[in-house]
């Protein structure tokens, strides 16, 4: 209900935040509506993710759920493949409302510039691919911690690093090469390989700006994604199967 | 059945973690590409920005600046035009959301007009600053200088130098010194000068000493037409004429690649020589 609520001021204010443009009123529209989405995708994915597995952990009734016919693996994986659905259900219902929302715009503020659906739609499909990936990070947080404060706050430090380490290894291998000292590049460089780039996902600029993307790089990033997932869900379960609950 | 299990395990991981490695370089790739042909930060308008940056205007009025930072220095390392109204753009933006933010407003000078004659732009951002900046008399020198110098406008030069001699009166004295010689490149090479001095930012420091190294070649070039003129009462033929005259030992090479030229008034001057990698952004 308050998920509807909320797609529907996101319908209802996308012409009133455009129009503060004087040019591009439709690409405010575009970047507005992504946005929120995007938002409203990383808070849910947090303090539900969190709750999906620290709180059967932290109230203890995880005990009845391993007491079933059910192995540790196929327990994290389904609550997974539930959360991931839910969350799915949620980017479309507010992507439905987006659309909506930039038809309306454009009906108000006619442009000349032509909207590109097929690359919003994939700029939303890969918000939620990166939502995916925060969750699969979260999912691992909680099948170490006892308590849901853990998975919070180093799901948002992730996500974070993730957000800021492109920007930081352009200056660390750019013009601030001659600033930094060799361990700090040898760290941002580890990184690289622990933290997923989420910058990676952003196809705003595409969806915004009509650049053309390419098949190869939709597919390289769609097999980083999954891999990623995988090396996430798949610890979680060693992790969770190796775990003594009393 | 358990061997099985762990057999799977090891399997599944060796197996994500290849295609998690083997993805990193051409995604990075991707990404290098994009950053290449659009500034990858689409700015939503100023006023809008204002609002939705809630109790975080400092700290993305800080981000804005060093975007904008990289973003040169990404250019210059490239050699390729950057997208000026996205990069003034930026540090507007910046300086709106903290009109306190010095790093943001000496970027606007040091690189806004003496990149791209962007003076009247350089001028409006500055007015921001000095808005809150009251005690501050470096911004009006700037806004009074990039009158002078650039819009060759002395009237609007001397309010603007007039409200810095009241914050700092041993402005006085310089201020007059730039009027007089308004144009002149010896003056914007006094300038450039106390501005190296006070600037940290690598990427800053660099453009000035680019901009100083041209101004500086355009002088002792100048100084060699007024002597050849001074010896044969007639303006040299070309600069080469110059050097076989042994009035200067060598033209010395532009950083930025531009050819330097004698204007039929005898002025050096200096024009594109090749047509430069260029860029436009969109939007």
């Amino acid at each position: 209900m308050s998920l509807g609520i909320l797609a529907f001021a996101l319908f209802l204010s996308t012409p009133l935040f455009s129009s503060f443009s004087l040019r591009q009123v439709v690409a405010v529209a575009i970047d507005y509506n992504l946005s929120v989405i995007s938002l409203l995708g990383l808070f849910l994915v947090l303090f539900l993710g969190v709750n999906i597995l620290s709180k059967d952990i932290e109230k203890r009734s995880v005990f009845t759920v391993i007491s079933l016919p059910l192995s540790r693996t196929q327990f994290i994986l389904s609550k997974f493949a539930g959360f991931a659905f839910l969350i799915f259900l949620i980017v479309l219902l507010l992507l439905l409302f987006a659309v909506a929302g930039i038809l309306y715009t454009e009906s108000i503020y006619p442009q000349d510039i032509a909207i590109h659906w097929n690359t919003i739609f994939l700029a939303a499909f890969f918000i939620y691919l990166k939502l995916m990936v925060l969750a699969s990070v979260i999912f691992l947080l909680s099948s170490l911690g006892t308590s849901t404060i853990f998975p919070l706050s180093m799901g948002l430090a992730y996500y974070f690093i993730g957000e800021s380490i492109e920007e930081v290894t352009v200056y660390v291998n750019g013009f601030g090469a001659d600033k930094v000292s060799e361990t700090v590049k040898f760290s941002v460089k580890c990184a690289e390989y622990i933290f997923l780039n989420l910058s990676n996902f952003d196809f705003k600029p595409h969806a915004i700006y009509g650049l053309p993307v390419a098949y190869c790089q939709v597919l390289s990033l769609l097999a980083s994604a999954l891999a990623y997932i995988t090396i996430m869900l798949t610890t979680s379960s060693f992790i969770f199967e190796k775990r003594e609950f009393n | 059945m358990k061997v099985v299990r762990v057999a799977i395990f090891f399997f599944t991981i060796v197996l994500s973690v290849s295609v998690h490695i083997l993805t990193i370089s051409p995604l990075k790739g991707y990404r290098e590409n994009l950053r290449n042909t659009v500034p990858l930060l689409y700015l939503p308008p100023v006023g809008l920005l204002a609002t939705l940056s809630l109790d975080y205007k400092n700290i993305l009025s800080e981000i804005f600046m060093f975007r904008s930072i990289n973003y040169y220095g990404d250019r210059l390392l490239e050699n390729a035009h950057p997208d000026w109204e996205w990069f003034y753009k930026m540090l507007e933006a910046s300086v709106i959301l903290d009109p306190y933010n010095i790093d943001a407003l000496y970027v606007a000078q040091a690189i806004l007009p003496w990149e791209v004659g962007m003076a009247n732009e350089a001028n409006s951002i500055l007015e921001l600053g000095m808005q809150k900046r009251t005690w501050d008399w470096t911004l009006p020198f700037f806004i009074g200088f990039n009158y002078s110098y650039f819009l060759k406008d002395n009237k609007n030069a001397a309010v603007y130098f007039k409200k810095s001699a009241l914050l700092n009166p041993s402005v006085a004295t310089v201020a007059g010194k730039y009027m007089q010689k308004s144009g002149d490149f010896l003056a914007g090479i006094a300038f450039l000068k106390s501005f190296l001095s006070t600037t940290t930012n690598k990427n800053i420091q660099k453009s000035i000493e680019l901009r100083l190294r041209s101004l500086e070649n355009i002088v002792y070039l100048q100084r060699g037409v007024n002597k050849y003129r001074k010896k044969y009462k007639r303006l040299p033929s070309s600069l080469e004429s110059l050097v076989s005259e042994k009035l200067i030992k060598e033209i010395p090479k532009d950083p930025y690649q531009k050819m330097y030229f004698i204007t039929p008034e005898g002025m050096v001057d200096q024009k594109n020589a090749k047509k430069k990698k260029t860029e436009r952004g969109k939007g």
